[in-house]
């Protein structure tokens, strides 16, 4: 059976004043229909830049230089803008950020619903209303015909992220990217909006890519957890050996902050320096000189990617390559 | 996609090198010419371009070219002092204005009043008043210029009162006029610079259609717009006249606009990302 | 009075007014700051709690109510007189892009935090060097702009500059929020190392219950311009008394036991929240105390 949304080693540039950056390295991922898969990382790590180079949203001068983005079987990124755009509206959608900056101030919330079901389904007028009410409402939006008539200036931040997801999921994508969907949101709107994206996404047999900083909206929302580091894949994994049991020292740290945080502790631990800058040149791993375990094999070689010994998974580290035996 | 940042560089450097010319001329006049600028000869009247007078000779038989140079000295000067005062004024006005709301009433009033004239219109009806000669020009052109940037001044100002740098210096204790000093105008200069230069095209612009329209800088003292204005009557006869100074006129407008263009574009954010 | 108390805050009111509009942005507040505590607020967006830090400072003068900074009642003080206050309390704020001038290098960002304290009689090479050091940064760095650190070093040059003038308190307005996790739980290490260096105390203001629950003594939980319960972090923590209270902690979300928030999502969320809500706008200005430190607003 073929992956639903397949990217294979995806390598990306940035060009800068005079030189080029690489913003991600050899990522790939890879996702079946109606399964979901989070990226975890710090701002900076790629995560975003990931998901959007599958709708081909990034920068001009962002580049893909290596690797290709399968959606069903289509290469995304050797498409023509006006027939990704197709495939954009009708089969992947998206979830942004910030949702004041996704939707057009200027047009009220029934036209900007009714323009995917325009385009992509053809529906007429009077269905497309209807339809527009049926998406609100299955956003978690109770008198949806009222709000049709509003701009969205005139919603609070949390209606506005309902009102984009509605917008998403307005023509059945089989593909739903969030992008930091509840970054913006205060603690109890973000409980409710993750709600209401696990029913979507249950109701609709969509498979969803969520992007975040925070592993707690991870753990909500999908099955499979990447964890990125400085543009790479460190580890790879279920969202429970992720959690209970990461192997990789920064997932290690990452989770276990995370942890600490949440159940109250005295002391919090600290990892010690900070992400190194992508222009930067490391020979070897990102994480070397945050590292408790770092060696000089660590300094000097890029690990690679390896299976894990217990499990589907896949991590990034020197620790588990030379002692294998040990895992 | 507009310019990249690289031409806009370029731009820059361009317009500078371009002013730089016309600014050794004029500072050079004496050097380069051993003609006196006020020196008639009614046996070499009119005269066309040749060896001795390499741009010619006027109605009254003086060398164009000396003319020239010493009306670039007296453009710029003039184009100088207008822009200096009119950014004091500016500044001063659009700081205060920002930082102590109660006096915008009546500043900013008094600031759009000026802005509702034509500017042209403006400087033509206060150089009449005034009178003639070059201290005068620059009063009336510095009046018409200094309100648009006291409006710009004014704007970027409530932009950085914004931030919170703005509080965090407020919170350590430290008086207003340190902070218009430290934060303010450090923060506000690039925005404002970017007018300075269009102000500095435009005074010597608005000098030279002053002078052309006779209630500028007194005859005989040599001005680009004002030779503009004495060959205007030997067009078809001796068209050299007219010919130099209007170049020259438009050679260091065209220098300032690309300065200021280059500037405005290296600053605007959304260029940026862009580049 | 209690010797401890450095900060005390009564009946404080501010409304703001967007052409007939009225808010009631702060709704008769009290609460009380003891010297070297770390006392917490609460609250979603809106809620009042950053501009609360704000009239603290006097950015924006209060409509009512006292505000008492060690022993001097600061509200009706002229902007004049309470500039020779300012020094002793200071303000870290969430955004460590926007709040240090990007046109002054770090040398000359903290010295004028240090010369604002006129008592500061040592050498200012020393006490820049000192101040650098402590908050984990190179004296090399002093050279540098802002735009040369990244969003974690800023704001420890921020935190530099608040204990430069060596306040009393310090107001910290959701310092961690921009912040990535790892980066977070240094900052928030590195607040509580310096507190116990030099004593002070925080007012910590924040949406982020759990850091809250790290950081904090004392927690006031703030909804609609209102205190609707204080008490010491355990008791918020552990026996949560007001309905929104119970709200607020339902929301945090759990990375190990998901079957308690699954069944949570199940009852409606956006109902209780109404709830919450309606019960807040309607809640009377009683206080009904449970422990000696712990209250909640009480219903009519």
């Amino acid at each position: 059976m073929c992956k639903l949304l397949n990217i294979e080693n995806l390598t990306i540039v940035a060009n800068e004043k005079n030189r080029k950056v690489k913003i991600t390295d050899n990522v790939s991922l890879s996702l079946n229909s109606g399964e979901s898969m989070g990226i975890i990382g710090e701002s900076g790590c790629g995560k975003s830049i990931t998901a959007l180079s599958i709708l081909g949203l990034n920068n001009p001068n962002i580049n893909i230089i290596d690797g290709n983005i399968f959606f069903e079987n289509i290469c995304l990124n050797k498409l023509s803008s006006g027939n990704l755009r197709k495939i954009c509206g009708s089969k992947i959608g998206m979830i942004f950020q910030e949702p004041m900056t996704a939707l057009n101030p200027v047009f009220t919330i029934e036209q900007q619903l009714s323009e995917p079901l325009k385009i992509h389904l053809k529906l007429s007028k009077s269905a497309i209303k209807s339809k527009c009410i049926e998406l609100l409402e299955s956003a978690g939006i109770k008198n949806a015909s009222a709000m049709l008539k509003y701009y969205p200036h005139q919603l609070s931040g949390g209606m506005r992220q309902r009102v984009v997801i509605a917008m998403a999921i307005a023509c059945k994508p089989k593909l739903l990217i969030a992008d930091e969907p509840t970054t913006a949101l205060d603690v109890t709107i973000q409980a409710q909006i993750l709600h209401i994206i696990k029913k979507l996404i249950k109701e609709n047999n969509m498979a969803l890519l969520i992007i975040s900083h925070d592993i707690g909206v991870i753990s909500k929302l999908s099955q499979e957890v990447s964890v990125m580091y400085s543009g790479e894949i460190i580890e790879q994994d279920s969202k429970t050996n992720i959690i209970e049991n990461p192997m990789h020292p920064y997932s290690e740290k990452l989770i276990n902050s995370a942890k600490e945080l949440n159940n109250g502790c005295n002391h919090l631990s600290v990892v010690n320096g900070s992400v190194p800058r992508p222009e930067e040149n490391i020979m070897g791993c990102k994480f070397a000189a945050r590292c408790e375990f770092c060696r000089n094999i660590c300094k000097e070689k890029k690990p690679s990617l390896i299976k894990k010994n217990n499990g589907n998974g896949y991590v990034r580290c020197w620790k588990y390559i030379n002692d294998q035996n040990l895992y | 996609m507009s310019m990249n940042k690289k031409n806009v560089n370029s731009y820059i450097a361009i317009g500078i090198i371009l002013l730089i010319i016309p600014l050794i001329l004029g500072l050079l006049a004496n050097v380069l010419s051993t003609y006196d600028p006020y020196e008639t000869d009614p046996l070499i009247r009119l005269k066309s371009p040749n060896s001795e007078h390499i741009m010619g000779t006027d109605d009254l038989g003086r060398d164009v070219f000396t003319r020239t140079l010493y009306g670039i000295r007296i453009s710029l000067y003039i184009g100088f002092m207008v822009t200096f005062f009119s950014l004091i004024i500016g500044v001063v006005v659009g700081t205060v204005s920002a930082f102590y709301p109660w006096t915008s009433r009546i500043l900013m009033r008094l600031v759009d009043g000026i802005m509702a004239f034509p500017t042209i219109i403006l400087a033509i009806s206060l150089a009449g008043i005034l009178g003639s000669g070059t201290k005068n020009i620059i009063i009336a052109l510095s009046i018409s210029y200094f309100p648009m940037i006291a409006r710009i001044t004014k704007n970027a100002t409530l932009e950085v009162l914004g931030m919170e740098y703005i509080e965090s210096a407020i919170a350590l204790g430290k008086n207003d006029l340190y902070i218009i000093f430290n934060y303010i105008l450090p923060n506000i200069a690039s925005r404002v610079m970017v007018q300075v230069t269009f102000t500095f095209a435009m005074a010597i612009l608005n000098e030279s259609i002053l002078s052309f329209l006779g209630v500028g800088i007194k005859v005989p003292t040599p001005s680009l717009g004002g030779m503009v204005n004495d060959g205007r009557n030997y067009i078809s006869t001796a068209p050299w006249i007219i010919t130099f100074p209007g170049l020259i006129i438009s050679w260091i407008v065209l220098s300032l606009n690309m300065i200021g263009d280059g500037m405005r574009d290296a600053l605007d954010p959304r260029c940026k990302n862009r580049g | 009075m209690d010797e401890n108390i450095i900060l005390q805050v009564n009946n404080l009111n501010k409304q703001f007014r967007s052409g007939n509009h009225k808010i009631q942005a702060i709704n008769n507040i009290s609460f009380n700051v003891k010297k070297g505590e770390t006392f917490a607020l609460v609250g979603e967006s809106g809620c009042g709690k950053t501009t609360t830090g704000r009239l603290l400072i006097k950015l924006v003068d209060a409509d009512s109510g006292e505000i008492i900074f060690k022993g001097t009642n600061i509200s009706n003080l002229s902007n004049n007189k309470f500039r020779k206050l300012r020094p002793s309390i200071q303000i870290i704020f969430q955004d460590p892009y926007g709040s240090l001038n990007p046109r002054m290098k770090i040398k000359k960002l903290l010295s004028e935090a240090v010369k604002s304290n006129t008592e500061n009689k040592s050498d200012i090479n020393d006490v820049i060097w000192e101040l650098i050091k402590s908050v984990g940064l190179e004296v090399s760095d002093l050279d540098k702009y802002p735009h040369e650190f990244s969003g974690g070093q800023r704001q420890r040059i921020c935190i530099a500059r608040a204990i430069a003038t060596q306040p009393d308190l310090i107001i910290c307005d959701e310092p961690v929020s921009a912040l990535d996790l790892l980066v977070q739980a240094q900052i928030l290490n590195l607040l509580k190392e310096l507190q116990k260096k030099y004593g002070f105390s925080y007012i910590f203001i924040s949406h982020n219950l759990s850091v809250v629950r790290y950081i904090s003594d004392r927690v006031a939980v703030m909804c609609m311009g209102k205190i609707v319960e204080e008490g010491t972090t355990e008791e918020i923590f552990n026996n949560p008394s007001h309905i929104y209270t119970k709200l607020l902690l339902d929301s945090i979300l759990d990375l190990t036991d998901n079957e308690k928030s699954e069944d949570l999502y199940k009852t409606y969320y956006d109902d209780k929240y109404q709830v919450a809500i309606d019960y807040v706008s309607k809640s009377s200005s009683k206080l009904n105390w449970i422990s000696p430190t712990h209250y909640v607003l009480q219903d009519i």
